[in-house]
């Protein structure tokens, strides 16, 4: 009996343990690669369709069917629940309420989209096709997307960008892939973007050789928000787009600036001052009066005013030393602004140039040649500027003063005025 | 005078002059029955001895004025006495046929242990009171109550101390005893000594919440082989369990082994597969009448898939309270992404010494170790996978339409409803087809240790009134702390840095990652990455306990101080922290003492009153020390030990049909600390909050009474009425995981809230028939209230309700703590037991929850995600966790 028992429970325990372990050990079966295939034809060019466009909120109540290649999508977050899409006729925007479409929607990959029961909008002039959202275009709902937007097979190599001119920019290229050649940035060694904390996106410039410039706009969130421009000269890769009327040029991510040329010569600021906060290295010198160049937080200038001063003032704001050796064509620009007309005083503002000014002390033991520019007419009270200032004969450190003078203390005896918008700019390595 | 629960038995016989040392002889027999039982293990102070066929035994009194008895045979509770020297003749000692309950699963797997919750701090942790005491309020709030996650006085888990043959198990980093270590050797592990509260125990010097020392001493177990099967519905569905020993042969060996598997395919919610072995090995060998050397092996390595919490929307919208977001299908099957993969064994070596007849000296030492981890996903620069993310539901969603495609989705579509694992693998293979990293894996975030211990034990009695208890622990632990690569799920590498790094500190190469020294690491699956450290904690324990036992009263004093020292020691070079997580930290120390006595008078042989009180200060739990143990040393601001004052008064009565307690107690916590991480909605990132100085208040009231009407038919009532606040505002540190922003320090208005995870009042009322020939039946009635859902303490702060005018209705609701419904539940078992030559069979069956009340929310949290801008509480509801609904044990086992 013992050995019955025994048996039984023994046989209830090996099956247990050794053949009903499959039942909870599972293992999965890696599911293989689903290439998507779509069944129907597409009936529309993307052209075709902007061109229905009414330009306010349309409801696309026919079978229209679109298909085109992603170009752009959020994987650096420069673009948000956003895919630009084009055909060979045109590109269009497309917007779905899903984020990391990128991980669906690779560059290369072929879409159709069913337009029926979709819409199409406009965003400061640029046309989209999504769904309506309290009465304006917005984004399709996650929801609904898989009805609409089918992929078609793996993603592809993408079409080759069309190679535009900056400054000539056509409405048909919107949306599409763009490239700008010879191009370089104006506001080198800042980042591409503000932190999202402080801004959703950020513009800067692109330049060309002759000065023609395009919006470049970067998302705070993007990956790459915080990289430096770069200095030198290339080519520009992206999404041209457009927002009341001002072009705007999208990287989509830094692989999209090809063929950079660190060491190109570009036109660049050398000195660059907007006022907006109190320069430190600009010298003040007050030859006369208890009245001086102050720095305004209401109007982010410099400024200047001797009304109600002890005695006529006679004072220097002066830049620092700013080397022009190895620049070429080098432009000096700034911008100012004057009220009250000092009727003893032809000439209450004086901008000079200094080759040999010490950066401390009495400016006037030093040599200053008057600037050849354009100043605010008395009591204009417009800003002025003060138009290109050719700065070539100097190869050397120099230093730009302003000096203002007043007649009296009194009124018709001195004037007010405002400097802002300080910078030279030239072609540097 | 002994344990406080051990004098509900206490048997107070008509005391005559005998002389100390004795043979005490005594027998065995069936409550029910009054058959005398065979094969019962009688042990008493280390000597052993087996019931013979006619019921009765002889053992050697250990000598004490005083000791206890513990009685154990299969199909029967555990019955444990003390006796007092001298006896008036041979000891009639009657066992109750175990109920359903007693012969179950254990409230281990009763009460669901698989639940996850987002943060391991906000975890339920079983109450593991395997209480096999006679105290009738004690073993229903363990077993019965214990399902609802009832905690005896309201404590945490870390305020009982659970040893091992004198090793004390509680995890130093968390303090909790490892209940799952020796999860299915029910058998091996049923010889328990159990002390209640305050009262002192003969093994160590214990919590406020009273200790369990767990005998598995190869001579404890009588020569006997023992099969089961049992079959439930609850975590899992199939054990199987083998247990042989050989007794004390002539040799003087004694040998145990036990072995058992539990499985599920699925346990009682869905995705949870269930996978546990357990293996045990006990050997002792009695040198000499003085000598005794035993070694125990044992372990229990499981792997299972975990249940989560979701919110009431999942609940509603899947019309299933046991929803389960952990799973998705893969291949035609469940597959779970939380699985729990466990192997820690532990090897015991004790030396049992008696050097003269009044002394008995065991040294230990143990040896624990193995591998504790649990796998999620983790996602890079993707959508969240996880199927109930607030953004995927309804509610987040205004668009009529768009709610109600949502709403058909979540019904009818479980790819929609839960993980899409396909999904997932097609993001990879597509990230492959650019040479990228995995947009999604499967981590193991690992929780491995080493623990060395040793200790020492004493007890002497130094005369006829009077003994002494005393002793040593030292212990030495590493817990490892990493995550490994699991599954690329078709991906090709993952890249070790902290997105969450990357995104706030754009183009910075150095805060980004998670180990400067191998920066930008490639990860393969079996890869090291993400966090790695050891957290080291050293302990030391000197304590002893003097007890004077006297005609009308008893007492007893005791003290002990520890010593504690713990750091952290960085493998990796953390970029948010580089100066800081490297290497070893500062080391912190701790010195705790604490003391404790209590005393009873009993007015006579039926009535005792009783009281306890103990003081003691705690070292900070290692867990709780750093605030931001993944990156970096720094210890939380302000740690320092806390202090516990508990004191209890008791009235006990004793008759032949009538049994009752009534204590009331008081207990206050004074200066705990907790750390807690979680997403914080504001900052995008995670953070980790450290909360220090807080107090707490634990007062009520606990009543047990059984009544046995016939020598068959008993009843018993058990309530607890608990009144358990927060007494403190404490104080809560900010620190954000990448760094983004500088600490903040928060006061956090708690005062007067309620502790949440236990109901605080609870309530039974049961009856047990024995039936002649072996049948029995019992039933329950379980009630269940004052329960509050565990808060989060940002909405309790001034930073939560800034921009709101006084009087704002927003305030309240912001600052409010959810209370949540009471419940009744309904339990029953029978059983019969047949005997067949020397074969004895059971068989049981017992249901919880008769009345299949699945609505009734055992425990949850408030998401640790706040709305600071909207204020609105409803964008990251609470979590909720229900107790199960019917659940079934069914039992079948033949021992021989």
């Amino acid at each position: 009996m013992k050995r019955v028992v025994f048996l039984l429970f023994s046989s209830l325990i090996l099956s247990g343990l050794f053949i009903l372990p499959g039942c909870v050990n599972k293992d999965f079966d890696t599911p293989p690669v689903i290439i998507p295939k779509v069944d129907f034809p597409s009936n529309t060019t993307i052209a075709e369709l902007k061109a229905m466009f009414s330009g306010g909120l349309d409801s696309l109540t026919t079978d229209i069917v679109i298909q085109g290649i992603v170009v752009a999508n959020d994987e650096s977050g420069n673009f948000y629940k956003t895919l630009e899409i084009q055909d060979n006729t045109a590109g269009i925007e497309v917007k779905l309420n899903r984020t990391s479409l990128y991980t669906e929607f690779k560059v290369g990959q072929r879409v159709f989209i069913k337009c029926k029961g979709l819409f199409l909008g406009q965003y400061g002039g640029l046309v989209q096709l999504g769904a309506k959202y309290t009465g304006a275009i917005g984004q399709i709902p996650d929801i609904f997307i898989d009805n609409y937007v089918f992929r078609d097979s793996l993603a592809g190599t993408p079409p080759a960008p069309k190679v535009i001119n900056i400054a000539s920019p056509a409405v048909g290229d919107l949306c599409t892939l763009v490239k700008l050649d010879s191009v370089h940035f104006v506001e080198i060694g800042k980042i591409f973007a503000d932190p999202s904390s402080i801004a959703s996106a950020t513009n800067r410039t692109i330049i060309d050789d002759n000065g023609t410039t395009m919006v470049l706009r970067t998302s705070g969130y993007a990956s790459f928000a915080g990289a430096v421009i770069p200095k030198g000269k290339g080519s520009l890769r992206g999404i041209l787009s457009v927002y009341n009327g001002t072009w705007q040029f999208y990287i989509r991510d830094l692989n999209d600036i090809i063929n950079w040329d660190t060491a190109s010569p570009v036109n660049a600021n050398i000195i660059e001052e907007n006022f907006d906060s109190e320069p430190t290295t600009w010298v003040k010198y007050s030859i006369a009066s208890n009245k001086d160049w102050t720095w305004s937080s209401t109007y982010a200038a410099e400024t200047m005013n001797g009304y109600g001063g002890d005695v006529p003032s006679n004072d220097w704001y002066i830049s620092p030393a700013i080397n022009l050796a190895g620049v070429l064509n080098p432009v000096l620009s700034f911008r100012m602004w004057t009220k009250y007309t000092d009727s003893g005083l032809p000439l209450p503002m004086e901008a000079m140039i200094s080759t040999n000014y010490s950066g401390s002390g009495d400016p006037t033991s030093a040599t200053w040649t008057a600037l050849n520019c354009t100043l605010p007419a008395a009591n204009s009270a417009t800003w002025t500027s003060s138009g290109d200032i050719d700065l070539s004969a100097y190869t050397q450190p120099v230093r730009i003063g302003f000096h203002y003078r007043c007649s009296g203390v009194a009124s018709s005896s001195a004037s007010s005025w405002e400097l802002d918008a300080f910078k030279i700019s030239g072609i540097t390595k | 005078m002994r344990k406080f629960t051990l004098l509900c038995l206490l048997i107070i016989s008509g005391i005559a002059a005998y002389s100390q040392q004795q043979l005490l002889k005594g027998s065995i027999a069936d409550a029910v029955t009054g058959k005398p039982l065979s094969g019962a293990v009688i042990v008493a102070a280390g000597q052993t001895a087996q019931s013979g066929s006619d019921g009765n035994f002889e053992i050697l009194s250990p000598g004490q004025n005083s000791f206890t008895l513990t009685v154990s045979l299969d199909g029967y509770e555990v019955k444990q006495i003390t006796l007092k020297l001298p006896l008036s003749g041979p000891v009639k000692i009657d066992l109750k046929p175990s109920s359903g309950s007693g012969e179950s699963a254990g409230i281990s797997d009763i009460s669901g242990a698989s639940l996850d919750m987002e943060t391991d701090n906000q975890g339920q942790y079983i109450s593991g009171l395997l209480h096999s005491t006679s105290d009738i309020f004690v073993s229903t709030a363990g077993y019965t109550l214990g399902a609802a996650y009832f905690k005896i006085r309201g404590y945490d888990p870390e305020y009982s101390t659970v040893y091992m043959n004198g090793i004390q198990v509680n995890d130093p980093e968390n303090g909790r005893p490892t209940w799952s270590e020796w999860g299915g050797l029910n058998d091996a592990t049923r010889n328990k000594e159990v002390v209640n509260g305050l009262a002192p125990a003969a093994y160590g010097y214990g919590d406020i919440g009273g200790s369990t020392n767990i005998s598995t001493r190869a001579s404890l177990f009588g020569k006997q082989q023992k099969f089961s099967y049992s079959y439930a519905n609850r975590a899992y569905n199939h054990r199987l369990m083998y247990t042989a020993s050989t007794g004390l042969m002539k040799n003087n060996w004694s040998f145990a082994f036990s072995v058992s598997r539990r499985w599920a395919e699925e346990g009682y919610v869905s995705g949870t597969f269930y996978d546990s072995w357990a293996y045990f090995a006990a050997a002792e060998k009695k040198i000499n009448n003085r000598n005794s050397i035993a070694l125990t092996v044992y372990a229990s390595p499981t792997i299972r898939g975990m249940q989560g919490g979701s919110t009431q929307e999942v609940y509603d919208l899947t019309g299933d309270h046991f929803y389960n977001p952990n799973w998705g299908y893969q291949d035609g099957e469940k597959r779970n992404a939380k699985v729990r993969k466990t192997h820690e064994p532990m090897i015991i070596l004790n030396h049992y010494w008696k050097p003269d007849e009044k002394t008995k000296v065991t040294n230990s030492i143990g040896v624990s170790f193995g591998r504790n981890g649990t796998t999620a996903l983790n996602w890079y620069n993707a959508r969240d996978p996880r199927p109930d993310y607030y953004r995927y539901l309804p509610s987040y969603e205004t668009d009529p339409a768009v709610i109600a495609a949502m709403t058909t989705a979540w019904q009818t579509d479980q790819s929609h409803s839960q993980i899409n694992w396909n999904n997932l693998y097609q993001a990879n293979y597509l990230a492959n087809t650019e040479g990228k990293q995995a947009n999604y894996v499967v981590e193991e975030r690992r929780q491995d240790h080493t623990e060395f211990n040793y200790n020492l034990l004493v007890n002497r009695e130094i005369n006829q009134h009077i003994s002494f208890t005393g002793g040593l622990d030292l212990s030495a632990y590493t817990g490892r702390h990493f995550k490994v690569m699991s599954d690329l799920l078709g991906g090709k590498y993952w890249v070790d840095i902290d997105q969450f790094s990357q995104r706030d500190f754009s183009m910075d190469t150095v805060t980004l990652q998670n180990d400067l020294n191998n920066p930008n690491k490639i990860i393969k699956v079996g890869d090291k990455y993400g966090y790695n450290y050891n957290i080291r904690v050293n302990n030391g324990n000197v304590w002893g306990q003097w007890e004077f036992s006297y005609n009308r009263f008893d007492f007893f004093a005791a003290a002990n101080v520890s010593y504690t020292q713990f750091w952290r020691d960085g493998k990796m070079k953390n970029g948010r922290a580089p100066d800081n997580s490297y290497g070893e930290s500062a080391k912190k120390s701790f010195i705790n003492p604490g003391v404790k006595g209590g005393f009873t008078y009993k007015l006579t042989g039926h009535h005792f009153f009783q009281t306890n009180a103990a003081f003691q200060s705690k070292a900070p739990l290692a867990r709780n020390a750093f605030i931001s143990p993944y990156i970096k040393n720094t210890y939380a601001h302000d740690l320092k030990s806390e202090l516990n004052i508990s004191g209890d008064i008791s009235y006990i009565y004793r008759g032949d049909r009538f049994n009752a307690r009534v204590t009331a107690y008081q207990t206050i916590f004074k200066d705990q600390s907790e750390i807690m991480s979680y997403y914080h909605d504001d900052y995008l990132t995670y953070v980790n909050m450290s909360l220090t100085g807080i107090d707490k208040i634990h007062q009520g009231m606990e009543v047990g009474v059984e009544w046995k009407a016939t020598t068959a038919l008993s009843f018993s009532f058990v309530a607890a009425l608990g009144n358990f606040i927060y007494t403190s505002r404490p104080t809560a540190v900010i620190s954000t995981e990448n760094g983004s922003r500088p600490d903040t320090m928060e006061t956090v208005y708690q005062k007067n809230f309620y502790v949440s995870g236990t109901p605080q009042n609870a309530g039974s009322i049961g009856f047990r028939y024995a039936a002649p020939k072996y049948w029995y039946f019992n039933g329950n009635i379980n009630y269940f209230e004052k329960m509050y859902l565990d808060f989060n303490p940002q909405r309790r702060t001034s930073a939560a309700i800034t921009n709101l005018g006084p009087g704002d209705p927003l305030i309240q609701t912001i600052t409010e703590q959810q209370k949540l419904n009471h419940g009744f539940t309904l339990d029953a078992s029978i059983g019969k037991s047949l005997r067949y030559k020397a074969y004895t069979i059971n068989l049981n069956v017992s249901v919880n929850n008769i009345l299949d009340n699945q609505d009734l929310i055992t425990g949850g949290y408030e998401q640790l995600r706040f709305d600071y801008t909207g204020k609105n509480i409803d964008k990251f509801p609470p979590k909720y966790f229900y107790g199960y609904g019917r659940s079934f044990f069914i039992n079948l086992g033949v021992r021989f």
